[in-house]
Order: structure tokens, then C-alpha cells, then sequence
């Protein structure tokens, strides 16, 4: 996939991996352009999905969340204001439809076993992909989980994250290295 | 296993996990659909919004608007509709911005970020009367959740070179926003100064996606206390900054006239007794205790700050009415030996963070230090950015600061204190 044979060759000559999506890419949307739409959505679809998920740890939820953050981003995509971080942009769409969500969800009543249901990852075929998701899930807290969804796969750094979750850059930094610890932990014993 | 590696493996497992949902929102039907359950849903905004507005004043929250009234700006905007009389701009952490024309008819409406962009969520307010205009953004903001009793601070901005049409303007918005929420006791600030342009705090505004009245606003903040970095305060919203003007013991009344002619509730968060003063009720209680954090809350209807003390093997919360002061709850416990975690921010860094905290044992000038040798050289300077990088092996303070027309670039060596780089720009 696309996004992924990038990030090695950018990697080369950046530190930094960063997520390339163009603010020309919105606008085009902005016009209707189904091609730029199509492209935006390659581009970003892991860094959504992933996201929805990492504060939804529900599937079935994050995919309608994935879902309406592209409905939204293509009608919002008119008013978009170019400041240089589209994926910002992108993360606090998802980030309000997620909260919208969880209200939703608080309201209706929980079936009993919902809550205790540890989430599983049977439909991924490769063990290793697998245990690293259901470290993710099951080995982090929230706000961990979330820091190291939008660093690792948005490929957001740590003063945007700041930003965009309204923290201190050193709790990001500190959540995000003991996250990182946990995980080293976590997979060790699983494998 | 290094870091690098482990991202790697995040990226790879939650990309085989991603569904591929394209055709779904591909189609044209989708998209639709989606635009008419907007509509639908706009049209019980109205009705809850006004719901919320009597609430919100039922519980005495005091909504305030900060009101700038900028003239001789007017000329600066770019308009390219001849009829555009005035430009209105809302700043609540949404930012909107409104040209108008002599009839008070919408003639164009601006989402400046993108929580504005959902408030407008494609409304059609082009040709409005402004004053409907301003009902169905206050109301969106309010069905959002970006105004309610803890955040309840209004920028209004209104942009035009005429004194007298600005204050009517100014009046009419107020008299808007008060009946959107249901209450008569509303503060105006009012700001009467001439202001020059200036085209790097419309740069300014236009990169953060805030309005020109919001820039300035920060701006005269960032003026008046060194350690405010402009960058840092765009994206809070005008409540958060009210309430750190306040913990900052900043007057408003230095830079803004604050027509308090009557028993208006002062400019929101003011009417709290602060992070200050809740920290001492709290030790009061618990003398001789540590605090550990102070968080304001909200519990129903009312704000409550919240406080976690330690003392010894002891901890201790204590919740405190921030209209009264009075201590609404208070329990006690053993402090648990196991490592406290999670959902409290520890403000230190992990030291062999792999990332980007500077170690330790490298000695590296503190911030303060950095910034008072760029001051040196600007005298009189507002941060407009300020942040600590590691470039090439070297920790640096790289910034800019910005003085009347004068902004500069500038790194600092973090260990030498010595100054790399100056990039002086004038703006004419």
C-alpha cells in the first residue's frame, strides 16, 4: 500500500517519518475532485481507522466512525483553512465523531456482557500483526493507546499530538515512552 | 526491540486491520444522505440549543463577551465585494468570521478552523439578517458543546472604519447573543484603540486558524507576561484564556475598557476563586499536605475544582464549590503502595525517552534564560514561538519574537546560551 512504501524512503532522509497529505489534496476534495477523495482516503484511511479505534475499542464502531469522518472531511473539506497540518485537521474530525460516539453509546444500555468483552483480532491472518494489536488494546491505557496511534501510524510528532489533545508536550512524551516500554514488555511475554 | 522497529510493527498490524470502507463513501447516495441528516439535525439544534441557552442561564453562568472593536483596520481586509460594510468575527475556540453589508445582511460566512467548519457544518447564511446569523452559530456552538457553564467566553470582533456603525454593530451582536442565552446578566468588554495593521498578526491569525481580533487579542496577552508564548495561546479557547489571564494575575482592564457600569458577573472564570485559592482552602483542610493535582470540574450544574493532597502515607480529595469556595467533598485513604498511574499527567518526562526530552545530564540553560537573551536583543518582544529542538546533536531555543512592526527568527545554543541564528524581518 501506498502509505507504506513511503515511509521507509522518507525515513532515510527524515527523522521524522511524516504522513504526506497534500493541503492541495482538500482542496481538490473541496471541489468534488473523486479522484483527490480517493486518494486522501488511501492515504489516510489506517491513520483513521486505527485512531477511531484506539478510543472506541470496538470494530464495529470505529468502522462507522472511519465512515463518517470521510463524509464529514469531503463536506467540510469547502471550509478547510491550509495551516499546514492536514492530518491535524483529519484527527480532530475523527476525535469529535469518536466522542459523539461514546455519548451515544452512554446513553444506550449496555448489553451485560458487552463491557467485560475483551477485544479480538481472529480475522487478521498473521500472528504477529495480531499480537501486536491485541498489545495495543489490551495492554494500554486510553490515553497511552492514543498517543502512540497518532505518533506511530499518523506519524503525527509529539508537539502536535500536544496540540490536538491539549497536553503538556512531557506528559506526551512520558505517556508515550511508557507506552512504547509496556508494549516491549506485553509482546515479549506473548511471543 | 528499538522504538523504530516497534512503530513499524504498530503500522503494519493496525493496516492489516483496516476494512476497506471506499465504496461506502464513494458513492454520491452516501454523501447525500449524510448532507440531509445534517439538515435534520440542524433543525433540532434550534430547539435544544434554546433549551440549553435558558438553562445555562438558569444556572447563573455568566456567559461573558469580550467585545474588540478594531478601527481603522477595516481597509486591510481583502474584500472583493464592494458591499461588505463590516467584518464581525466570532472567537469562541470556533472561530467564525462574518462580512456584512449596510443592511446587516450576511454576505459571506468564514469558518477560520476546523471546529468551525463543523459549527457552520454547511449552513446557508449567505444573504441572512446577521442577527439570525449570530442565533444559528451561538446555537451550534452550544448544541456542540463548545459554550456551556464552564466554557462561556465570547470574542466578538467587529471590523469597520466607522465609530458609530461599529458600536451599533457591537450592541446588536451583544443584544443577539444575551437573548440566544436566555439571561440578562451579561459583561461587555469593550476595547477602543486605534490599531494599526499589521500584516504579521494577520499572517498570524491566518496560519492558526484564528480571527484577526483573536491575534490581537493574544497578542496583547503575550505583551503583558513574557513566559506566554503567542503560538501556545492561539488554540486555546477565549474561556481558557480568560482563566489564565486571571491564574496570571493579568488585567484585562490594561488593554480592553471593561464597561462594568452595573452588577454584570465579570468576565468568565473570574467569578471562580481560582486555582490559587482553591489550593489553600485545600491545605487548610489538610495541612501540611502536598498537592498533587487541582483540576476544575464540573459536577451537574456547578464548577468544582477537585483536588488530590498527599500527606505522608495519607491521600486526600477534596472538592471544592469554585463560586463559593466552600468544600463540597472531602475523603480520605491510604496512599496504595502499587505505582499510581495513568489518568494523572506527570509533568516530568521519562529520563531515557527515546524520543526528544533532553537528558539529563547534558545542562542546558533553562527556558527563561534562552528567552531573556533573545529579549536582550528585542527589547519590549512577545514570544510568538518558543520551543526547544535537537538539530544536528545541538539542543537549541528556536523562536520568534515580535516587537511593533519588527519580528525576528532566532536559535539559541541550549548549553552555550550563545546566539546561532537572527533573521530581523520589518513588516511595511
Amino acid at each position: 500500500m501506498f502509505l507504506f512504501c513511503m515511509a521507509p524512503i522518507e525515513q532515510k532522509k527524515n527523522r521524522n517519518r511524516r504522513l504526506e497529505v497534500g493541503e492541495d489534496l482538500i482542496r481538490r476534495i473541496g471541489q468534488d475532485d473523486q479522484n483527490a477523495f480517493h486518494a486522501f482516503y488511501e492515504l489516510t484511511k489506517v491513520s483513521v481507522y486505527g485512531y477511531a479505534l484506539s478510543i472506541l475499542k470496538n470494530k464495529q464502531n470505529a468502522e462507522d466512525v472511519m465512515q463518517e469522518t470521510y463524509l464529514k472531511i469531503r463536506e467540510n473539506a469547502p471550509f478547510y483553512q491550509p495551516q499546514g497540518k492536514p492530518m491535524a485537521w483529519v484527527v480532530t474530525i475523527a476525535k469529535n465523531l469518536c466522542f459523539m460516539k461514546l455519548r451515544e453509546g452512554a446513553r444506550a444500555v449496555p448489553l451485560p456482557d458487552e463491557e467485560s468483552e475483551s477485544i479480538g483480532f481472529s480475522e487478521v491472518s498473521e500472528t504477529e500483526d495480531r499480537l501486536v494489536l491485541e498489545a495495543l488494546m489490551n495492554r494500554l491505557s486510553d490515553g497511552e493507546r492514543e498517543i502512540v496511534l497518532l505518533h506511530a501510524v499518523s506519524g503525527l510528532k509529539h508537539r502536535e499530538i500536544a496540540k490536538v489533545l491539549s497536553l503538556p508536550l512531557s506528559t506526551v512524551l512520558s505517556k508515550y515512552s511508557r507506552a512504547m516500554k509496556k508494549l516491549k514488555t506485553g509482546l515479549a511475554e506473548m511471543e | 526491540m528499538t522504538n523504530r522497529e516497534l512503530e513499524r510493527r504498530i503500522r503494519r498490524a493496525v493496516n492489516s486491520a483496516t476494512p476497506d470502507i471506499y465504496e461506502h463513501i464513494a458513492s454520491d447516495s452516501a454523501f447525500q444522505e449524510e448532507r440531509e441528516i445534517g439538515m435534520e439535525s440542524r433543525k433540532t439544534v434550534k430547539r435544544t440549543a434554546k433549551k440549553r441557552g435558558w438553562m445555562i442561564g438558569g444556572a447563573a453562568a455568566a456567559c461573558a463577551a469580550v467585545f474588540i472593536a478594531c478601527f481603522g483596520l477595516f481597509q486591510l481586509m481583502q474584500v472583493n465585494s464592494g458591499a461588505v460594510d463590516a467584518i464581525v468575527s466570532i472567537d469562541v475556540n470556533p472561530s467564525v468570521e462574518l462580512s456584512i453589508n449596510k443592511e446587516d445582511k450576511v454576505i459571506h460566512a468564514k469558518a477560520l478552523n476546523a471546529d468551525a467548519g463543523k459549527i457552520l457544518d454547511g449552513m446557508k447564511l449567505e444573504q441572512v439578517d446577521l442577527n439570525v446569523a449570530v442565533n444559528a452559530i451561538i446555537g451550534s456552538m452550544l448544541k456542540y458543546g463548545y459554550l456551556d457553564d464552564l466554557a462561556n467566553a465570547v470574542l466578538v470582533s467587529v471590523e469597520n472604519g466607522d465609530e458609530t456603525r461599529s458600536s451599533a454593530l457591537k450592541k446588536q451582536i451583544s443584544e443577539d447573543i444575551a437573548a440566544m442565552l436566555e439571561q440578562n446578566n451579561q459583561s461587555v468588554t469593550l476595547l477602543n484603540q486605534n490599531i494599526t495593521s499589521d500584516e504579521q498578526l494577520m499572517e498570524f491569525a491566518k496560519k492558526h486558524g484564528i480571527s484577526y481580533g483573536k491575534a490581537l487579542f493574544i497578542y496583547q496577552i503575550a505583551q503583558k507576561d513574557n513566559s506566554l508564548v503567542m503560538d501556545q495561546l492561539a488554540g486555546m479557547s477565549i474561556s481558557r484564556l480568560c482563566n489564565l489571564v486571571n491564574t496570571k494575575g493579568i488585567l484585562l482592564d490594561d488593554f480592553v475598557e471593561i464597561d462594568d457600569d452595573d452588577d454584570h458577573p465579570l468576565l468568565s472564570g473570574r467569578q471562580y476563586i481560582g486555582e490559587e485559592k482553591a489550593r489553600e482552602i485545600a491545605l487548610q483542610k489538610v495541612p501540611g499536605a502536598t498537592v498533587v493535582s487541582v483540576k476544575l470540574d464540573r459536577e451537574g450544574m456547578t464548577a468544582e475544582y477537585e483536588l488530590k493532597l498527599k500527606k505522608g502515607q495519607m491521600g486526600y480529595e477534596v472538592e471544592i464549590d469554585a463560586l463559593t469556595g466552600a468544600v463540597t467533598d472531602y475523603e480520605e485513604k491510604p496512599v496504595q503502595s502499587t505505582e499510581q498511574d495513568d489518568d494523572d499527567d506527570i509533568d516530568e518526562p521519562d529520563d531515557d525517552a527515546s524520543v526528544s526530552a533532553p537528558p539529563v545530564s547534558e545542562k542546558l540553560i533553562t527556558a527563561e534564560q534562552a528567552k531573556a537573551v533573545a529579549a536582550a536583543k528585542l527589547p519590549g518582544g512577545v514570544f510568538v514561538e518558543f520551543k526547544l529542538e535537537k538539530d544536528d546533536g545541538v539542543w537549541k531555543y528556536e523562536g520568534e519574537i515580535k516587537q511593533g512592526k519588527t519580528e525576528a527568527e532566532f536559535e539559541i545554543n541550549a548549553q552555550t546560551a550563545a546566539v546561532i541564528k537572527w533573521d530581523v524581518e520589518q513588516d511595511d
